[in-house]
């Protein structure tokens, strides 16, 4: 797999992270901010996987600017961005340390997500007690991202983009 | 398709409950006395405080034309309108003195977008407190 292959392939990830994101906002699965099915963490565990960590950040990073100056708005940039850097970073410390399958990723990465998420929301509205609803966000993100990680296990079963060596045991 | 995984769900459930925990024993200290109050909070400043022991609507109308009006009435309040755009605030509910302790978000209305947060709280005179100019 060549750079340019490898620069493909990323833009590639970055519109379906865009695209599925903007499709589970279609679906409203709750009224509670930041509970969401987060797809899109599904795309950057395969990217955490077929391509390697340090591309995954450029990804992360686009796509969050895109989503959010395309979509939501400048003010959730800061809640994505947050959210995206501790999740990726999770998962890419976890992706290093062996004896995790892509579902721990996907579950450590969705509640770390929502851990960054109440952060900023607590700095920005300076209400401490917003901690609290980690109770719930953390467990529903943790479940979610289990999903994503079920999800994404299946697929690196199954594909094979670049007919490389990819770790597979123990899924 | 789990192995240490397991570790990582452990290591959530603990934290989440310590949240738990920490919020219920929030409700602990309060004395049956104390009056409960309505908390207004926007972009992080203090806004109002009204007691809950009779009925009314308060206007927040933000600078940059962010709005949102609250009802409130003896023992709850609620978010009556807001012109955010996912309305997720309206959808949370009423939050009661009965409700507050079951409910997703708990004691809380939370207007992500217009940075407006709700909250049951307790003790004060009662008066209501314009801090905005």
């Amino acid at each position: 797999m060549n750079r340019t292959h490898k620069l493909a392939f990323s833009a590639l990830m970055v519109s379906l992270m865009m695209i599925l994101s903007y499709l589970e906002a279609r679906i409203p699965v709750s009224t509670i901010p930041g509970i969401k099915l987060g797809l899109a963490n599904c795309v950057l565990l395969l990217g955490l996987y077929w391509l390697g960590a340090g591309i995954c950040w450029p990804i992360m990073l686009t796509r969050v600017l895109l989503s959010g100056l395309l979509f939501s708005g400048p003010m959730s940039i800061v809640y994505s961005l947050a959210g995206g850097c501790l999740s990726l970073l999770i998962m890419q410390l976890l992706r290093k340390m062996p004896g995790f399958s892509p579902v721990g990723l996907g579950m450590a990465g969705g509640a770390a997500h929502n851990l960054a998420q109440v952060s900023v929301a607590v700095l920005v509205l300076k209400t401490p007690t917003l901690f609290w609803q980690l109770a719930l966000l953390l467990p529903v993100g943790a479940v979610m991202g289990a999903v994503t990680g079920i999800l994404a296990a299946i697929l690196l079963k199954r594909i094979n983009p670049f007919n490389q060596d990819t770790p597979k045991k123990g899924m | 398709m789990k192995r240490k995984d397991l570790l990582i769900l452990v290591v959530v459930l603990a934290i989440a409950l310590l949240c738990l925990l920490s919020r219920c024993l929030w409700g602990k200290g309060i004395s049956p006395e104390s009056q409960p109050m309505l908390r207004i909070t926007v972009g992080g400043k203090l806004y109002s405080e009204v007691s809950l022991d009779r009925e009314g609507e308060i206007l927040i109308e933000q600078e940059d034309g962010r709005k949102n009006r609250v009802h409130f009435f003896p023992g709850g309040f609620e978010m009556a309108q807001s012109n955010c755009p996912n309305q997720d605030c309206l959808h949370q509910g009423p939050v009661t003195l009965e409700n507050m302790d079951t409910r997703a978000l708990f004691h809380q209305i939370i207007c992500l977008p217009n940075q407006v947060v709700l909250e049951m709280t307790y003790g004060g005179e009662g008066q209501l407190l314009e801090v905005v100019p």
